[in-house]
Formats: structure tokens, sequence, C-alpha cells
């Protein structure tokens, strides 16, 4: 056994000596928390638009003011005719186009049916609906309050935002990016550094050691089990006291459901380099089939139930897509483990599966 | 000349030998393209609903089957009471409960007014958001019906301002087309950026550097017989992206496909020399794939991609400034879908070829024969 610790100290020296790639791991999580905290917001604010009037009364001056008071538009300029729209849209300077037709504000006046065109770019088709929702909102609530009167029988709407009141974003990318690290420092970095001594022919070296199999894997895999849960550790504690994440359930359960998550990504690793000798092909194996299916199908950033139906199917299969519901469910909602158990098993049991794989992989490749 | 030509023979061998590694190259950045095509979409659909009705009258009726028929929620529960519907959003069954309250109809007519109440599981704030105005939109539709089959007239004559909206350049709103040209640009960085910063620091690990070292190769040789390859290989890639947009996804292609390959042509070269910048300075593999993802994701997550870089905090707009991902996708989203020409994307074009030709003279600067 004091072989062993002798043989793990060894990796962590190995690691914790490479100050680059050491700086580059705690770094990581750190920058993505702050920009995804910070940085990416569907907030709109200053869209630039454009001003089409051909009416030039009193009441277009109103409705434009009033749009651009409201903090969501901010004037690129005023148009002179319809032909100008395209060429301005085509070089991408506005979002939105609000166009008066000639004679707007004699037929609102007289009672007449009448127009206001918005013209959204909906090459960004998001920020399009979002903002023709603000345009229309405020315009709509400018003739409201123009014509006057309150309406009878109204059904009132009582909306209540459950779990996250203010809509805060972090909520949904904490647990997305701690899920994503935590793949990325435990599943990557060891089938790397596995493949690695396949590669430079150093495996050998260390199977005619007196140390078994098994514990050559751990030695190997425990400084980066250690690593990720730090990492682990240091995303929550930036959800918490930065982002203002609740953590309303218990704690040990969280990191403890942590360590499960490491553990999983860690036999994934494992597994990788047990089918390949190649630090390249390891390395595109984990990107390609852990960690953009990770960021993209796991409804980290975009919703499952949007997806076709074989791919909500397949993303069953990403282990992160468990992980962050009882993040979530630990952190924001507060249940315990009675609530979370199948997400558990399912970790548990994907872990099982990996661990039986590789074992089966490294056997027949050794003798 | 001559000498370049060899270089590039060798490392085109050297990548068709790979068998592995070409086929990872060439597969993966089209199946990940189809996939995250299908997948990446912020559209809300099948929101899961609940609804608890302590009313039982007609309108009560009326408004459940409203929400049954539109395509957009899934009615999956009748709770019976206002604990069973909490209960059911804490176990992530639905996205959101309705519950209309006793005496909903006859509040209605006896106090003019009357609520309905909405809790929606707002875990992720911006889908919340949608569900939200999606099913309010239902509510206020059935309070207009209501209004005007019991005062026909007074509803009558003040709605004459007609709001008419138009989106340009996506008129389906479909969320495809506005993401397919950004992610065939990211998967052309991640893969010409990557497999090109793996590329020189492999040569120093399995020691060919120091052989390469010996020969008569001048730098700005060495380099160009590295860069050639890769910008040709992801000339290849973008082509295969490029018909799978159009014949799979049915993407526009309203601009110049000249402009388009200028850019890409321009975009690979830059990529391909940060891959080449990373690996000169690294000594193990390992350092120079966490450098070049480091770099990556933040190319990747402020680019616009997913969310619009005109909303960002000013220091993450000067950040942009360096971008090349950013210009990239506002180039192909511009020249494929609103058919934007060469004068209207210079700025983007000259920063670019800005970028590519810095860039790759510092990595000639710092690839060095002694070590």
């Amino acid at each position: 056994m004091n072989r062993f610790f002798v043989f793990v100290r060894k990796e962590f020296y190995h690691i914790l000596r490479d100050r680059r790639t050491l700086l580059i791991l705690f770094g990581i999580p750190l920058a993505q928390v702050l920009l995804f905290g910070f940085a990416l917001t569907n907030e709109i604010k200053d869209a630039r638009i454009a001003i089409l009037d051909q009416d030039k009364s009193v009441y277009s001056k109103e409705i434009g003011n009033r749009l651009l008071s409201s903090g969501y538009f901010k004037l690129a300029g005023y148009l002179q005719s319809p032909k100008q729209l395209e060429a301005i849209f085509r070089k991408g300077q506005i979002k939105l186009a609000l166009v008066f037709p000639p004679g707007f504000s004699d037929d609102w006046q007289h009672g007449k049916k009448t127009q206001i065109q918005i013209l959204a770019d909906a090459s960004e088709q998001n920020t399009a609906i979002a903002l023709n929702g603000y345009a229309s909102a405020i315009i709509q609530d400018f003739a409201a309050n123009a014509t006057g009167g309150s309406r009878p029988m109204s059904i009132e709407i009582a909306s209540r935002m459950v779990f996250n009141p203010n809509l805060k974003g972090a909520f949904v990318f904490v647990p997305g990016v701690m899920a994503m690290v935590l793949l990325l420092v435990s599943a990557m970095m060891t089938s790397i550094t596995l493949a690695r001594e396949k590669e430079t022919g150093t495996m050998e070296v260390l199977f005619v050691s007196p140390l078994n199999q098994i514990q050559i894997i751990l030695g190997k895999v425990i400084p980066y089990l250690v690593l990720s849960f730090i990492n682990g550790c240091v995303i929550l504690l930036l959800g918490v006291f930065v982002l203002g994440m609740p953590m309303a359930g218990n704690l040990i359960l969280l990191l403890a459901e942590t360590l499960l998550f490491i553990f999983l990504s860690l036999s994934i690793g494992i597994f990788i380099s047990s089918i390949t000798n190649s630090q390249v092909v390891a390395m595109f194996m984990s990107l390609m089939i852990l960690l953009m299916p990770t960021i993209f199908l796991s409804g980290f950033i975009f919703p499952i139930e949007s997806m076709p139906v074989f791919l909500q199917y397949f993303s069953n299969i990403i282990p992160a897509k468990y992980f962050i519901n009882i993040v979530k469910g630990i952190m924001i909602k507060g249940i315990g483990l009675s609530y979370l158990i199948r997400e558990t098993l399912i970790l548990l049991g994907m872990a099982a599966l990996f661990i039986l794989l590789s074992l089966r992989n490294l056997k027949t490749r050794v003798s | 000349m001559n000498r370049i030509a060899f270089l590039i023979e060798k490392e085109f061998k050297q990548i068709f030998r790979n068998t592995i590694l070409l086929r990872i190259m060439i597969m993966m950045p089209i199946m990940q393209l189809i996939l995250l095509s299908y997948a990446a979409n912020f559209e809300v659909k099948n929101l899961k609903m609940a609804i608890i009705d302590q009313d039982r009258s007609t309108y009560s009726q009326r408004l459940i089957s409203k929400f049954a028929h539109i395509h957009n929620f899934q009615l999956v529960a009748y709770p019976a009471s206002y604990k069973m519907g909490e209960e059911s959003l804490l176990k992530n069954q639905v996205d959101l409960v309705m519950v209309i309250p006793p005496h909903f109809e006859s509040n209605l007519y006896r106090d003019q007014k009357s609520a309905v109440q909405l809790m929606v599981n707002a875990i992720d704030g911006s889908k919340a958001g949608i569900a939200n105005s999606y099913a309010s939109a239902i509510i206020n539709d059935l309070n207009s019906e209501i209004l005007v089959e019991n005062y026909p007239l007074a509803t009558q004559n003040n709605n004459t301002l007609e709001i008419t909206n138009q989106y340009w350049y996506n008129p389906r709103l479909e969320y495809r087309t506005f993401m397919v040209p950004g992610i065939l640009f990211e998967l052309l960085i991640l893969v010409g950026g990557l497999i090109s910063a793996l590329n020189i620091v492999r040569e120093k690990e399995i020691g060919t550097q120091e052989q390469l070292n010996v020969t008569p190769i001048k730098k700005y040789q060495f380099v160009l017989g590295k860069l050639i390859p890769f910008v040709v290989i992801g000339m290849v890639q973008f082509t295969m992206g490029l018909l799978v947009a159009h014949f799979i996804f049915r993407i526009p292609q309203e601009g110049s496909l000249a402009l388009l390959y200028a850019f890409a042509f321009i975009f690979l070269i830059l990529s391909t020399g940060i891959g080449l910048l990373i690996s000169n300075v690294s000594s193990t593999l390992q350092q120079a794939m966490f450098a070049a993802f480091f770099m990556l994701v933040l190319f990747i997550l402020l680019s616009g991609l997913f969310s619009s870089t005109e909303n960002m905090p000013k220091w993450a707009q000067y950040l942009n400034v360096i971008n090349p991902l950013k210009y990239i996708i506002e180039a192909g989203r511009n020249i494929m879908l609103k058919g934007s020409n060469w004068y209207d994307l210079q700025s983007q074009f000259l920063a670019l070829a800005l970028m590519a030709v810095g860039i790759n003279a510092l990595a000639m600067l710092q690839y060095r024969k002694t070590s």
C-alpha cells in the first residue's frame, strides 16, 4: 500500500509541475463562470433602429420618441425613402426599422384603419422576436392611452416565477458549467495522460513494476479526482457568493453527487484511453463525443424539449443531463435524495458500465 | 520553393497514414454540424402543463380547452390541490401550473374582474418568460372573446391602429437559419485551430522536430509547409459543410459564393496560424491542447453564436475586437442570409486579414531551431 501512495505522490508532482496547464485548468472555470455571469445576457438594450417617417406629424414623432426613450432602442438615423431600407439592413447597421405611411396621423384621427410597419432583421431570430415584441407593446400602449377608457370584464393574470423569481441566468449556467468543467478535467485529462503513457511506451515500464494494473490506473486517476473536486468547489463558491445562486438543499448530498459525477467522468476517460493508443485521437474523441454533446444536448444551453424526438432520446445517454438535474434540484429546489434517486442510479450504472468495459479492454491489451 | 513542396508532401503523407485521425477530421465536423443544427434551438415547444380547476364553470372549461388545442402546451396533469401542483413542479413533471380559482366565472360577472394564477418553473429564466407570455396570450384571447360576447358594441370602434410585422431574411423565424452559418465556422476553427495546435508539439514529443531542425529549411518555409496542408483540408471541410447546409438544411445562399470562400480562406489561414503559434510555445500536447481549448471556448462564447454581441457589456465588446470568430460569423450570416457584398463587409475582411498576417508572422518568429 505504501508503494501505491508513493506512486500517487509522483503523479501529483507531475501535474503540479506543469504550471501552465494548471493555470489553464483553474482559469477555464473562472473565465467561463464570469463570462456566462456577466457577458452572455439576452437582455436587450440600445438596439439600433432606423425610422422612415413619411408622415412627419406630431403622432409619428411621439411614437418615435417613446420608443427611443424606452431604453431598448437607439436611433441609428432617419431614412428618407423606402429604398434605403434594404441597404442599411444589409450592412447590418440596424436591427429594426419603423415605417410610418404617408397620411398616417390623418387617417388615425378620423378613425380610419391605418398601420405602422415594423421591419426586423430576423437573421438574428430571437433578438428580432424580442425587439418586435417591445416595439409593438410600446405602440399599443400609446394607442390605448390616446383612445382612453378602461375595459370591463378583465381577467387578471398573476404569474409567479417559481424557484427563480428574478429570472437570473446563473440558475441555468452554473450547473451547466460545472458539468462541463468536471467532464473536461476528469475525462479529457485522464484519457490523454493514459494515452500518453502508451504512446511514449512508458506504460510498459509501469506494468513491469510491482504495482498491479488497477493500482496503476487508480494512481493515475486520483490526482485528477482531487483537482476536479477542487474545481467543482470553486465553481460552487463563485456561483453562490458572486452570482447569487441559492443553496437550498443539503451541501453534503451535493458534494457526494459531485464526487459520483467526477468518478463517472474518470471512468469514461479511462475507457477512451483503453481503446486508443494515440493522444491526439484520445483528445478528439473526448472533445467530439463528450464535450460538444455535453454543451449542446444536455439541456445546458438549448432546451431538450424543443429538439427533434431522436435527439431527445439521444440526450438520455448524456451523463451531464442527469448531473445538471441533480445540481439544480439540490441547490435551487432544495430537494433531497428521494427525489433524485433515479438520476443517481443512472449515473452509478453508467460508471459501473465504463469501468467494466475498460477493465476488459485493458486485460486483452496487456497479455 | 521546392523545399516547401516536399514539406507539404510530407505533411499530407503523415495525415493520410493516420486513418483514424483523417476520419475524425473529415467526418466528425459534418456529423456535428448535422446534430448540432438539429439540437441548437431556442424555440420553446412542448411545454408540459398542469391545470388546477377549482371553479369548474363554463368559462374555466373553455380556458382549458383553449390550452388543449395549442401545440405548444401538453396538458399532462390535473392535480386536485394546490399542494399537488407544487409537488409536480418540484419533481420536474411539469413546466407550468395554471390555477383557476373558485368563483372565477361568477366574479367576472359580479366584480367585472377575476384572476388566474400561473406558476412557472423559472430555473431557466428565458424559457419561463416565453412560456409565461404564451400562456398569457391565450388567457387574454379568451378574455377578448368573452368581452365581445358580452359587449358587442363597445369593442368595435377603438382598434383602428394596426401594427404589421415583417421578419426579413428569415421570414419563418427558423432558428436553424440563424445557427447553421455560425456553427459552420465554429467547427472550422475548432478543427483547423486544434489539429494544427497539436501538430508541431507532437513532432517535439516524438522527436522528429530535431530532425527538421538540422535541415536547411528556413523559418518561413517551415511555417508555410505546416500551414498549407491544414488550409487545404479546411477548405475541403468547409465545402462539405456548405453542401450539408444547402441540401439538408436548405439554408439560402443569397450572396456571392466567391466572397464566402474568400472569407473562409483567410479565416483558415488565421485559425491555423493561431494553432501553430500555440504549438510553438507549448512543450507538451496536453499543454497545447488546453491552451487551444481555452482560447476557443472564449472565442466561441463571445462570438455571438448564441447571444447577440451588442448586448454584451463594454469590456466584452472590447475583447471581441480581437475575436476572429465574431467577424467571420457576422460575415457568414450576412453573406448567406442577406446577400451582403464586398462593400458591406470590407471592415470585417480587413480585420481578419490583418490578424491572419500578424498571427502567422508571430508564429514564424516564435519558431526556434535552437532549443
